[in-house]
């Protein structure tokens, strides 16, 4: 596999991945707050500068509900709007399209056409929720041809290692988002027994409400939800979960060569093996540090990667 | 035979000024079109309209697609537009122009060797030394260096016109890296798809072993000492508008598409990156010009090079298809001795014809060109794509004056031909929603290699889209047709 | 027989670190019939092995790719080189009508087509304010070439950086200055426009004697005399090259005979410095 097809491989899931998040983001978040029980603390700017910061704009001096939509998700300039993820993905798709199968580029070019020709007012005004299922349709469908039309080779894990680190450092980025939200919340004098509606939210966010009230039948609450989130080995929105595919998918292209101490595998399986003995308990009082702890690893893991395969 | 009433094809204006593909001047059909134009009759417009519509978007889908890109402006991607009526070469039409185009194909690549080695057709005069030596594509790296099985132009694409005569004319040949044929493979599914049926009326050759013969031919001029050679298409990148056919030819033959950066030269030979180190290149089918293809030895500033790669390939480390410094030969000064050239090393008469050309250096031919202008086609010797062409009968007074000036201020640059009628074809024009006469030529593929040859039985029938147009390339408005060579 | 040593070396530094590099050196003293290179050593600031190729022309070239971000490069090369003694004075057995005959038959320019055809760099402009010395065979070639020598060595002023490597025929004219590379290019150019065959060379020239060309490389002409074979001219220093000039490579012009060629991927500008000494023993 050529380095650079494998970085067009690479970034191709990431950027599916990111747009992926991005939608549903929005999506879980715009509607399910516009009857949030907590009116109060919940006025819409509220719930845009959330969108915004997952989003990571930090720059809009004044939070207008037209401009934030339109930044997040039709956006040709701001690199980080679905739009540009789509783009960017589409192109990379592009970059490797003889070693992709036809069926494979074939969805991921549709879709990108759905998202270029998605009218503007339209999505301003009705389509914010078509628009973004648009992008969770899509990207399911080109999740199936990944895993359905490709030979399931280094190439591909390429694909699925890049989505899988996207996913990791997404799902800390919306926790994080999150947990600054219900900060918010909490300061403003709300009695933490309230907040079942947020951590349901934060479910959501990641697709995994179901999963969870399934997994604990009780009503989502922070050690449910956050355990269930990070240390989870089943749910395949969590974090560990992540880990554990960024590990497979790694052995697969580094062909099991011995690992030592400070080679990429090493790292990977340690962090993936921390997550699997960790237990809430253990660091329930510094959710915020080990997040960030755990992103720094992800980074430099993936920055390592980079520097190791994609370098051409 | 009689037709059904309110056909698709009964609006059809015949045009007796051009010779016509597919109806008699009596307006019915010829014969080997019968068949094909009764089935298109069955068709409703809304049915047909549909059906466009459909191949439209899948090709869209596809990506089979050019892209036209603006500062500022999110590039307009385009499809190269595909007329769903097939054109159609009876069997014994399809004989002689093969012929003719292996003939032209094999003499060409004797003249290439000739003029690059012993030089014999130029002691002999047959072509003016001059001609050679001071073309910009005639390259000294090449001199006295034999490219491996004697190939030169492994892959060459001949154009040829049917003039109002009935005879196939050759028009230009393409010795460097002639693009189109991706649209042949494509245009052959999509009306496989779409209109299936009329594959039941005749029988037409398959196109589709394309990709393997163009891999068996690079196959037969690997490197000595190289057992299972590592082949590769090497693109300028993906934003060449054609990109979609290097991309494609890769997948079909199944070996990496790769850009000059992914490769590097280290001791005369040539290595790809990849995941796992450096990996051995032995054939390169390269889409990039000679001119860009090393920075060491020609144009410095180019980025899509592999600097070293001349060394390489001249230490026989390393085959390189086409061979760099064909373009010599297919410059449009030396079209005009190609029949000569023929003769000369074949010991045969040129099956098929040249276009009468006249050169503007010769001072004869450019006494006549200044006074005929009105009835020429004038063209630059180094343009490709259809650019700096002018045609006499569509010029003013004033622009007559403009080529004589600049045909004057250099003669070496422009040749001229009498102005050919292209045949006309069939064509659907959305515009209209009717079939109208459109003019068409044939681009064919030769391939050639260590005592081997293919030819690719059809071509690309390109069709010029507007009214009256002459010219057929994509760039200039030019759609496409799946081409039928009878069995 | 006369022993030269010679040095070169060059040094590159580069403002930002160069990602990539592809660097061609032709700078290695020929070995022909005239001269033996006896102790050639090189170093480098790259620990690599050294790969010779060969160019298009058959000179010995110097590769290296360097994948590895450096922000330095040098290197230098030293060699002892033995010289054969001769006389640069040449009589043709031909007479000079036969000569004349002999350039200007088709068969000897296709022959040596390479040397006759004009490059980019040796195209002289279409009005000259000069008039260049003719070939018209009343004279041996040799002679001619004197005459033309002497005509180019009075009509330039050498003056070092008043054009560079790039410079055109058209733009030394209107300055009427340049430095070793001009002037074979106009020499060669004046050949060619008289139909006989002349390339350019780069070597080294011994130091002393106050000559231009030391210090640097130099560069001159070697023009096909028929029965004599490749001379060389130096218009420079108007003189027939002799046993002091010590070739390196020829070519059509100086593109084929660039001591240095560097493909870089870099953003920054760099700061080169290299030096010549060429020492009689």
């Amino acid at each position: 596999m050529l380095s650079r097809v494998a970085n067009n491989l690479y970034w191709m899931g990431r950027y599916i991945e990111r747009a992926d998040h991005l939608a549903r983001y929005s999506n879980a978040n715009y509607f399910s707050t516009l009857d949030a029980p907590i009116l109060k603390a919940y006025d819409r700017s509220f719930v845009l500068e959330s969108m915004l910061f997952m989003a990571g704009i930090f720059d809009m001096e004044k939070v207008v509900e037209r401009d934030v939509l339109f930044r997040i998700g039709l956006d040709q300039k701001n690199t980080n709007s679905i739009l540009s993820n789509v783009t960017f993905a589409r192109e990379n798709a592009r970059g490797a399209r003889n070693v992709i199968s036809t069926e494979l580029w074939e969805a991921i070019n549709k879709y990108y056409h759905l998202t270029t020709n998605y009218p503007q007012k339209t999505y301003l005004t009705t389509g914010l929720y078509t628009f973004n299922q648009m992008v969770l349709d899509q990207t399911s469908i080109v999740s199936s041809k990944i895993y359905g039309t490709l030979l399931h080779d280094g190439e591909w894990a390429m694909i699925l290692i890049g989505m899988h680190i996207e996913r990791a450092i997404q799902i800390i980025r919306i926790i994080n988002s999150k947990l600054n939200d219900i900060y918010k919340i909490e300061q403003s004098g709300h009695p933490i027994t309230e907040m079942s509606f947020e951590w349901t939210n934060l479910l959501r966010c990641l697709d995994s409400f179901d999963m969870n009230r399934k997994f604990y039948r009780t009503i989502p609450a922070r050690e449910t939800v956050l355990e269930f989130l990070m240390l989870n080995q089943n749910c395949p929105r969590s974090i560990s979960y992540s880990l554990k595919g960024i590990r497979r998918y790694e052995e697969k292209i580094s062909q099991n060569e011995n690992s030592e101490s400070n080679s990429i595998s090493f790292k990977i399986r340690k962090l993936s093996e921390q997550y699997r003995y960790l237990s809430f308990d253990e660091y329930k009082d510094d959710i915020y540090g080990l997040l960030n702890r755990t992103q720094a690893k992800i980074i430099e893991i993936a920055s390592e990667l980079e520097k190791k395969y994609l370098s051409f | 035979m009689k037709q059904p009433a309110n056909g698709i094809l009964d609006s059809y204006c015949l045009n007796n000024s051009h010779y016509d593909e597919v109806f008699k001047e009596s307006k019915e059909p010829k014969e080997h079109y019968n068949s094909i134009v009764e089935r298109f009759n069955q068709l409703s417009l809304s049915d047909f309209e549909r059906i466009n519509n459909e191949v439209k978007t899948a090709f869209f889908n596809q990506g089979i697609t050019f892209a036209v890109y603006a500062e500022d402006k999110k590039p307009d991607e385009r499809i190269f537009p595909f007329d769903l009526f097939p054109r159609i070469i009876p069997s014994q039409e399809w004989m002689h122009l093969e012929q003719g185009v292996i003939q032209r194909n094999k003499a060409i690549n004797l003249f290439l060797d000739d003029i690059y080695h012993k030089k014999l057709i130029l002691k002999d005069k047959v072509v003016p030394a001059d001609l050679i030596f001071s073309s910009k594509n005639y390259l000294k790296e090449m001199v006295d260096f034999t490219p491996e099985g004697g190939i030169y132009t492994h892959i060459s694409g001949t154009d040829l016109i049917k003039h109002a005569d009935g005879q196939y004319y050759i028009l230009e040949d393409n010795l460097r890296c002639p693009s189109g044929v991706s649209y042949v493979l494509s245009n052959r599914l999509a009306l496989k798809k779409s209109l299936f049926d009329l594959f039941d009326k005749l029988k037409t050759k398959t196109v589709y072993q394309y990709p393997e013969q163009l891999l068996e031919i690079l196959k037969t001029v690997k490197p000595k000492n190289v057992d299972a050679p590592t082949i590769v298409v090497v693109t300028p990148g993906m934003y060449n508008s054609a990109y979609f056919e290097h991309s494609f030819l890769a997948q079909k033959m199944g070996v990496p598409l790769v850009e000059g950066r992914d490769l590097f030269v280290e001791k005369d030979f040539v290595y790809m990156k990849t995941i796992h180190g450096p990996k051995r290149v032995d054939v390169i089918y390269r889409r990039v010009d000679d001119e860009f293809i090393d920075p060491l030895c020609f144009r410095k500033d180019s980025m899509l090079g592999v600097p070293g790669l001349m060394s390489a390939y001249r230490a026989g480390n390393v085959t390189l298809a086409n061979a760099p410094g064909t373009g010599v030969a297919d410059d449009k000064a030396v079209y005009h001795y190609v029949p000569d050239i023929i003769k000369y090393y074949l010991n045969e008469e040129p099956i098929l014809n040249n276009v009468q050309t006249y050169h503007c250096e010769k001072e004869s031919d450019m006494k006549y060109v200044l006074e005929n202008i009105g009835k020429l086609v004038v063209k630059p010797v180094d343009e490709s794509g259809g650019y700096g062409i002018t045609i006499g009968t569509t010029l003013t007074k004033d622009q007559i004056e403009e080529v004589k000036v600049r045909i004057k201020s250099n003669p070496r640059k422009y040749i001229a031909q009498p102005i050919m009628s292209l045949s006309v074809h069939a064509t659907f024009i959305e515009e209209t929603k009717e079939f109208e006469p459109r003019h068409i030529d044939l681009r064919t593929f030769c391939l050639m290699g260590k005592d081997t040859e293919y030819i690719l039985k059809g071509g690309l029938t390109r069709v010029a889209l507007k009214r009256g147009n002459l010219i057929v390339n994509s760039s200039q408005g030019g759609g496409s047709k799946d081409t039928w060579v009878l069995g | 027989m006369e022993e030269f040593y010679l040095e070169y070396y060059i040094a590159n530094k580069y403002e930002s670190p160069v990602r990539k590099a592809n660097f061609q050196l032709v700078i290695i003293p020929d070995s022909n019939p005239l001269q033996r290179v006896l102790d050639l050593k090189f170093s480098c600031s790259e620990n690599k092995e050294i790969h010779l190729s060969k160019n298009v022309f058959g000179f010995e070239t110097i590769n290296y790719y360097i994948s590895n971000p450096f922000s330095e490069f040098w290197f230098k090369l030293s060699a002892k080189i033995q010289k054969k003694k001769i006389n640069p004075f040449y009589v043709s057995p031909l007479m000079p009508n036969d000569e004349f005959e002999l350039l200007h038959s088709l068969d000897f320019q296709i022959d040596n087509h390479l040397f006759l055809w004009d490059t980019q760099l040796t195209q002289m402009p279409p009005v000259v304010n000069y008039t260049f010395p003719v070939y018209s065979g009343e004279l041996q070639l040799f002679e001619y070439l004197l005459q033309l020598n002497t005509f180019i060595f009075q009509l330039l002023e050498y003056s070092p950086e008043s054009t560079d490597v790039n410079t055109p025929i058209e733009e030394v004219l209107q300055i009427r200055k340049g430095v070793c590379q001009d002037y074979a290019h106009l020499f060669i150019s004046v050949c060619r426009k008289n139909k006989i065959p002349a390339r350019y060379v780069s070597g080294y020239l011994s130091q002393g004697d106050g000559f231009i060309g030391t210090g640097q490389l130099h560069a001159w002409v070697e023009v096909l005399i028929p029965e004599l074979g490749w001379i060389g001219f130096d218009a420079t220093n108007n003189l027939v090259a002799d046993h002091h000039y010590i070739k390196i490579a020829h070519g059509t012009d100086y593109r084929d005979c660039s001591p240095i060629i560097g493909v870089l991927e870099t953003t920054g500008s760099q700061k080169s410095i290299h030096s010549v000494t060429v020492t009689n023993q």
